[in-house]
């Protein structure tokens, strides 16, 4: 899947202190976090941070409070500026954007949910929904329209004449997401958007996001230190740590092929089975194999698969694509994907 | 003779004494010493006089008498004094204006348009109908035991006071919430208006501004009252939240959108808490303004005590305090219906 | 050893005081203005040294020291009662036996009127009666400097101003708050070369420092005058302002204990002129009431010296010659 990359992100490191450009030198030759700290009174931030981030993906940035990840979506809209480093938006340097540039790219084509709402308390829900709009100068009457729309899109119909504090949180994110959506940007930057909210309500809005990605196809970079929402939610997974990146790729891969204890250490308390999907496990079509025990979709999960099978590990399963043979999966094989990560690890390299 | 003549000896400064003379008319202690004859030298060191001006001059002539000090800050004002009120005078002439048209429309307006106007501006504010009559009624009590000329004045040199405190403290309030630097200057000048007793800053400007003009006490209220003011929108501005800030900045606000449409919004509960605080304080100021002929209540409050006519000064002190609490209820009023809106 | 020490330290420590027994507590009031500092302070030195009495100041003014005196029975001296401030009040408390005066503190008494600066008056005679300045009320800036609220004076003055129908002839009256900005509207007219035109009183600082003119109200007329002292006189007439008394008074329960220091402060007696001329000098040498009590005692000692009985007289030996 080739897909033009949006974002790029090269070199990028952010310090914090008094003379970050001083700290940079020892960072650069070497120096970690808990020495910088120690000897230089800064505190690293960012690290020689590199990744590309493709048009209509929702790239995952997951890693523990301290990682850097929210740190590192602010530079995406330079909330903050970094130390070193290039940032390329459409192959745009906007390092050198002027304050108009820069307020132009906020305005028209990023929006960003923010994880503790951030509304404005003294406008109704119709408003906020328009905030974006209304920056750009438009009348309440120009974008009623379009944030009736999306407010109803989001489940908040009959609620637009209602003030922030008369909803409850997951209403009111569903507000934040309505107002990034009004602002009609390609860009959407979601900084740990659902981390304050019920885990049963996360859900729904996960399912939300995923629904409305499906129409939309935006570029929207998630933070969140939640594997499982990660997990769920990510085209393209990377996972920080200590202001490092510690492995990127496809989430699949990334569960599968763990690069660091740090991540097998992760990845170990999570269900496999249901987030491990059939295309990471098949084999390529063989027509040897003519006995299928039905036809599944490439994106099941395993879980539904073992259901299917009623635990039989002797069947074969055909992979279908919109009518076309893409694959085979042999249950042997998910039942070795099954396996935990350390045990795994010396496991042959399966299709991706 | 006196006590430090080894000290300037010691220095070798007694030519340099006795070139000056002392020039300071002889003091109380000294008469009593004359009268006592020569027991002038303090015996024991229990009575050794601390080192001061006045001193060390007996000790040595040149050295200046801290009267001279006073009179020197007296003379350095006066120095000052034309050119400063040259540009005072012309930039706080509008403040006379507005104290006596609002003085003048106050008193000219028949009481029978004055009353329903105010009730209706207190309807307007704060939506309560029990609130309106308290006020109605406390109005109407006034004018009834006569007092009502008194407290229309009082309250027309409030309005214009409070008024030109928010539109003066609310622009440096958030000019102060901008700049860290701003606020470290601008703080000890507020500590400094709120612990000085008003009377200190009322003697610069009765040497400023010709006493007869009203804005002599319009300015002394205005120092006064609007340090809350400027307080609390500093602080108002500075405790919006971080996040909403934030939000606003990701979608690309100017830093004039975020005042007028984040921040002074967000505010606004602590803006209005300041401008509740302010009107408190020009009341309390009224009284002494009357000492710089500010009309009002307070001419009656200094009257019952010149005169000690107790009835006169308590009459009138009760009909600050309704005043008070009429301006202190419908300022929280409308205070807590801003606070409903904005909750978070 | 350590008792010792500390009787030592009591010793060091303790005032040598004024104590010749023959007098005992005198309270003494000090009111708010420049001549009655001076007159309280050089009454207090002599009593102290001269009579050895312990003197007590108290800051007061003349209508809370009446009624003062009239509820407690304290301060036992009033000094420098200007009887037309304390009014009716006063009267009932000499009627009633409780206050004694003892005689005019100044002499031939404080002057009251209404004042123009001299330099106006001499560039337009005219103006140095009050049919002058109704006639050309733009001449002295259109503004009559009224007393504060609370005042003695503001009574006379209002009812004068309604028997002239002052205002009539386009005059604002501007009601001063205070003595001071009446006192330093008057200063920074005549700084300024200014017209102005009020009412004040002396023996004070202001009317000794600034060459005034007192405007002619007509002449003296005691009946009047007694009746515009009433508040809202139903027909106040014309009458300029007399004289003014000032007395010295005390209780007459201090008379009993003290017959001396009263017969010295019935002979207290300060020329106006003298007055004027001390408070003159106060205020150029920037001299505080004190100061001007000591100058004073040190240059007129063949004034005061004739106050004192004889034993006074030899206790204040060293300041006399």
């Amino acid at each position: 899947m080739a897909k033009d990359i949006k974002i790029s992100i090269r070199n990028l490191y952010k310090i914090f202190g008094p003379t970050p450009d001083v700290a940079l030198e020892h960072v650069r030759k070497g120096m970690g976090k808990a020495e910088l700290l120690e000897q230089q009174r800064h505190v690293l931030g960012l690290r020689d941070i590199n990744v590309d981030m493709h048009d209509g993906e929702i790239t995952v940035i997951m890693g523990l409070s301290g990682s850097g990840k929210s740190t590192l979506i602010r530079h995406l809209n330079r909330l903050i500026e970094p130390t070193a480093g290039e940032i390329k938006m459409d192959g745009e340097d906007i390092m050198s954007y002027t304050e108009e540039q820069l307020r132009k790219l906020r305005r028209e084509r990023m929006s960003m949910v923010f994880q503790k709402f951030a509304l404005l308390p003294h406008k109704t829900v119709l408003e906020n929904a328009g905030m974006a709009k209304d920056i750009r100068g438009y009348t309440t009457s120009d974008f009623e329209a379009d944030a009736r729309k999306w407010l109803a899109r989001v489940g908040l119909e009959g609620n637009e004449y209602q003030y922030p504090h008369q909803l409850s949180g997951g209403m009111q994110q569903r507000v934040g997401i309505a107002r990034a959506l009004v602002s009609d940007a390609p860009i959407m930057l979601m900084d740990e958007a659902f981390s304050a909210l019920d885990p049963l309500i996360r859900s729904d809005m996960q399912d939300l996001l995923l629904e409305l990605q499906g129409e939309l196809k935006k570029t929207i970079v998630f933070i969140t230190h939640d594997l499982d929402e990660a997990l769920k939610l990510a085209d393209h997974l990377v996972i920080l740590k200590d202001g490092e990146v510690v492995q990127q790729g496809d989430p699949q891969e990334i569960l599968l092929n763990p690069g660091d204890p740090y991540i097998v250490d992760f990845i170990s308390d999570i269900n496999r089975a249901r987030v491990l999907r059939v295309r990471s496990v098949m084999s390529p079509p063989d027509d040897g194999d003519s006995e299928f025990a039905g036809d599944i979709s490439e994106k099941d999960n395993l879980e539904s698969i073992l259901l299917k099978s009623d635990g039989d590990m002797s069947l074969n399963f055909r992979v279908v694509r919109d009518g076309q043979h893409v694959g085979t999966l042999h249950m042997k094989d998910l039942a070795k994907a099954l396996v935990p990560t350390a045990a795994s690890a010396d496991r042959d390299k399966t299709a991706a | 003779m006196a006590t430090y003549d080894s000290f300037f000896s010691s220095l070798g400064l007694e030519q340099w004494c006795s070139e000056g003379q002392s020039s300071g008319p002889m003091s109380m202690a000294d008469l009593l010493n004359k009268n006592k004859g020569e027991s002038a030298e303090p015996a024991s060191i229990w009575e050794l006089p601390f080192p001061s001006m006045d001193a060390l001059n007996e000790s040595c002539a040149a050295f200046p008498q801290s009267r001279e000090l006073t009179k020197g800050l007296e003379q350095g004002f006066l120095a000052v004094k034309d050119s400063l009120s040259l540009v005072l005078d012309p930039i706080t002439q509008p403040l006379s204006w507005f104290l006596d048209g609002a003085l003048y429309a106050m008193l000219n307006t028949p009481w029978w348009i004055v009353i329903p106007l105010l009730l209706a501006v207190v309807y307007v504010v704060t939506k309560s109908w029990k609130l309106m009559l308290f006020v109605g009624g406390s109005i109407v009590l006034l004018a009834f035991i006569d007092h009502y000329d008194y407290a229309m004045q009082t309250l027309a040199i409030i309005f214009v006071c409070a008024f030109l405190c928010v539109l003066l403290g609310v622009p440096i309030g958030i000019a102060m919430a901008r700049s860290n630097t701003l606020q470290r200057m601008i703080v000890p000048i507020l500590d400094m208006l709120q612990t000085l007793p008003p009377f200190v800053y009322l003697i610069p400007l009765i040497f400023l501004f010709s006493v007869t003009e009203s804005k002599l006490y319009g300015i002394a209220i205005i120092l006064y009252a609007i340090v809350p003011v400027i307080r609390l929108t500093n602080l108002g501005i500075r405790l919006v939240d971080k996040d909403v800030i934030e939000a606003a900045d990701a979608f690309g606000m100017t830093p004039r959108q975020k005042l007028y449409k984040v921040q002074i919004p967000l505010a606004l509960p602590n803006i209005m808490a300041g401008v509740n605080q302010t009107i408190m304080m020009s009341l309390a100021m009224v009284v002494i303004a009357s000492l710089v002929s500010a009309p009002g209540l307070g001419v009656l409050v200094l009257r019952g005590i010149r005169n000690l006519e107790l009835g006169v000064g308590l009459v009138s002190g009760l009909g600050i305090v309704i005043l008070a609490v009429i301006l202190d209820r419908v300022t929280k009023a409308s205070l807590a219906r801003i606070n409903v809106s904005q909750k978070q | 050893m350590r008792k010792l020490k500390s009787a030592a330290l009591l010793c060091a420590l303790s005032v040598p005081v004024a104590a010749q027994a023959d007098c005992g507590e005198v309270s003494i009031t000090e009111m708010g203005w420049a001549s009655n500092t001076v007159v309280t302070n050089v009454a207090t030195f002599i009593m102290e040294q001269g009579y050895g009495c312990d003197v007590t100041i108290v800051p007061s003014d003349t209508v809370p020291a009446v009624t003062s005196v009239a509820e407690n029975g304290e301060p036992d001296i009033v000094t420098e009662l200007w009887l037309n401030s304390a009014g009716e009040a006063y009267l009932r408390l000499e009627e009633q036996g409780k206050v004694e005066r003892l005689g005019k503190v100044l002499e031939p008494g404080g002057v009251e009127g209404w004042w123009i600066p001299t330099y106006l008056a001499e560039e337009h005679p005219e103006l140095k009666t009050i049919e002058g300045i109704m006639a050309n009320p733009e001449l002295v800036g259109g503004r009559f400097n009224n007393c504060p609220d609370g005042w003695g004076c503001r009574v006379v003055s209002d009812n004068l101003i309604r028997a002239l129908d002052l205002e009539e002839s386009g005059i604002d009256v501007f009601n001063h708050g205070s003595g001071e900005t009446l006192a330093s509207s008057m200063a920074s007219a005549v700084q300024n070369e200014e017209p102005w035109f009020g009412y004040y009183w002396g023996p004070t600082v202001p009317l000794g420092k600034y060459d005034m003119t007192r405007v002619d109200l007509g002449e003296v007329k005691p009946d009047v005058h007694q009746k515009n002292q009433t508040p809202d006189v139903e027909n106040p007439g014309v009458s300029d302002f007399p004289a003014a008394t000032v007395l010295t008074s005390i209780t007459t329960s201090f008379k009993d204990r003290e017959p001396e220091v009263a017969e010295m402060l019935s002979k207290l007696t300060f020329k106006t002129e003298t007055m004027s001329a001390i408070l003159a000098w106060m205020d150029s040498n920037n001299a505080s009431g004190e100061e001007a009590a000591v100058y004073y005692l040190t240059n007129n000692s063949d004034e005061w010296s004739t106050w004192l009985n004889d034993s006074a007289k030899e206790r204040l030996a060293n300041v006399l010659n």
